[in-house]
């Protein structure tokens, strides 16, 4: 406790400035916080009414309180000062300028690194996995309204297309299916829907117009594919595949020399595409031409690696065999 | 370098143990400079109705060296119950400063010590008649 009749002779201990020691800042310190006894706080009270300095100071520091020095303020001030801190900090330590280290400075992290440290790698990770989220839902969408759709076409057509051993072959890698299913009229909308959808939303055109030509031929739709042959026939002679495709069409049309042809042009655009060969060994066992057939058997034989289509091949060699023989 | 950063009332507990240590000032400086300046520029601005640049330097490095005098006497004496009461304190000797320097020129200071030494001086003449 402080007692000020005991501490009398202390008063001319009064520091520099003329304030009574006594109340030191520590004193009013407590003294704003309320951590004096119920005694000591009477006796600054006492002290507050007679001191103007002390007076003025506890009660700028509750305004402070309720108005604190903001950050431009406090930089707008050090600003006005020909000295830094640490400048500061040297002179009130009496050390010489280039002997103060760097004391304490507290490590800035580059923008980089902020980026993967908190609360922006949480931010930045939700960003990321939004954007792959976007993009792999947009890749999912195409793929489900192009590729997928053809896909589809494809799959219907060869669990519909269910080619004889002896018969013609689309190009797409079908496999023979032993099932044969009746080409219907709501397959044909469907599949038509199906591809109008694929190219309307930016699917490959030529897959899909050979995917048509294929369905259109499979349901006899000639007459409906004639202007689709005649626009695609320009593109067979860069496209195996295609001029496979068109030779069936001109084959099932009775067409048999100009299916000759177009298989003969997708073996000179692939000579290993087992599937022209065996559509030509068909062509020219129609056209009665048998050594010719029987020559691209052999080509069959050396290329085709689905047994099922060999044994078809074989099938039809040992067919013509026996003709050739009576 | 300090690892673990001490809370404010911890660093000024440091700085009465070791006022000499330029790592610890530098941390204090590196916390508190801003607000004693901020503290002396407003106070200068309401006594005085205008900024006063070397005045202000002059403050600053009082308060500095109020907190190193008598080999840190204020650190050692300051007391701190809340976790911001080191800005406080700090304010109240900004404020001193700045008001003994101003009441030294006005006798703004002189004044109140005066009457408390006449009362104080009144009583002591007192005692001495009754003894």
């Amino acid at each position: 406790m402080m007692d000020l009749n005991k501490n009398k002779a202390e008063l001319s201990a009064a520091d520099d400035f003329g304030h009574d020691e006594r109340f030191s800042d520590a004193l009013l310190l407590q003294f704003i916080e309320g951590t004096l006894t119920a005694e000591q706080t009477a006796e600054v009270q006492v002290h507050l009414n007679e001191c103007a300095v002390c007076a003025h100071i506890v009660g700028e520091v509750y305004y402070t309180k309720a108005h604190p020095i903001t950050a431009e303020e406090q930089r707008e001030a050090e600003r006005l000062l020909t000295r830094t801190p640490e400048e500061e900090v040297a002179k009130l330590l009496n050390l010489p300028k280039k002997t103060v280290r760097p004391i304490y400075v507290p490590p800035q992290p580059r923008w980089y690194e902020k980026l993967f440290a908190p609360p922006l790698a949480g931010r930045l990770a939700f960003a990321m996995c939004a954007v792959l989220f976007v993009l792999i839902g947009q890749r999912g969408l195409h793929y489900y309204q192009t590729d997928y759709q053809y896909e589809q076409v494809a799959a219907n057509l060869m669990k519909r297309n269910a080619p004889g051993f002896t018969d013609m072959r689309f190009s797409g890698g079908y496999t023979p299916v032993v099932r044969e299913l009746s080409p219907t009229k709501t397959h044909l909308e469907s599949v038509r829907f199906q591809i109008e959808t694929a190219l309307a939303n930016g699917g490959d055109r030529l897959r899909g117009q050979r995917l048509l030509l294929q369905v259109l031929t499979f349901n006899k739709g000639y007459d409906e594919a004639d202007s689709l042959v005649r626009v695609l026939s320009f593109e067979a002679d860069g496209d195996a595949a295609l001029a496979n495709d068109l030779g069936v069409y001109f084959f099932k049309r009775e067409n048999l020399e100009a299916a000759k042809r177009y298989f003969e042009t997708a073996i000179r655009q692939d000579a290993r595409y087992p599937e022209a060969h065996f559509n030509l060994a068909l062509t020219h066992r129609r056209l009665g031409e048998k050594t010719l057939a029987l020559a691209s058997l052999a080509e069959v034989l050396a290329l085709e690696e689905n047994e099922a289509w060999k044994a078809a091949a074989r099938d039809l060699q040992k067919e013509l065999q026996s003709d050739k023989e009576e | 370098m300090i690892n673990d950063l001490p809370s404010h009332n911890e660093l000024l507990l440091l700085l009465a143990q070791e006022p000499q240590s330029a790592e610890f000032w530098k941390e204090f400086a590196h916390r508190f400079h801003g607000h004693i300046c901020g503290v002396a520029a407003r106070e200068i601005k309401q006594q005085t109705g205008a900024s006063n640049l070397e005045f202000m330097e002059s403050i600053v490095q009082r308060v500095y060296g109020k907190l190193l005098q008598d080999s840190a006497r204020a650190l050692r004496e300051y007391r701190g119950s809340a976790a911001d009461s080191a800005y406080r304190y700090l304010e109240i000797i900004t404020l001193r400063a700045v008001l003994t320097s101003l009441g030294r020129q006005a006798g703004f200071a002189r004044q109140s010590f005066d009457r408390l030494a006449l009362q104080t001086t009144g009583t002591a003449a007192k005692e001495t008649t009754e003894l």
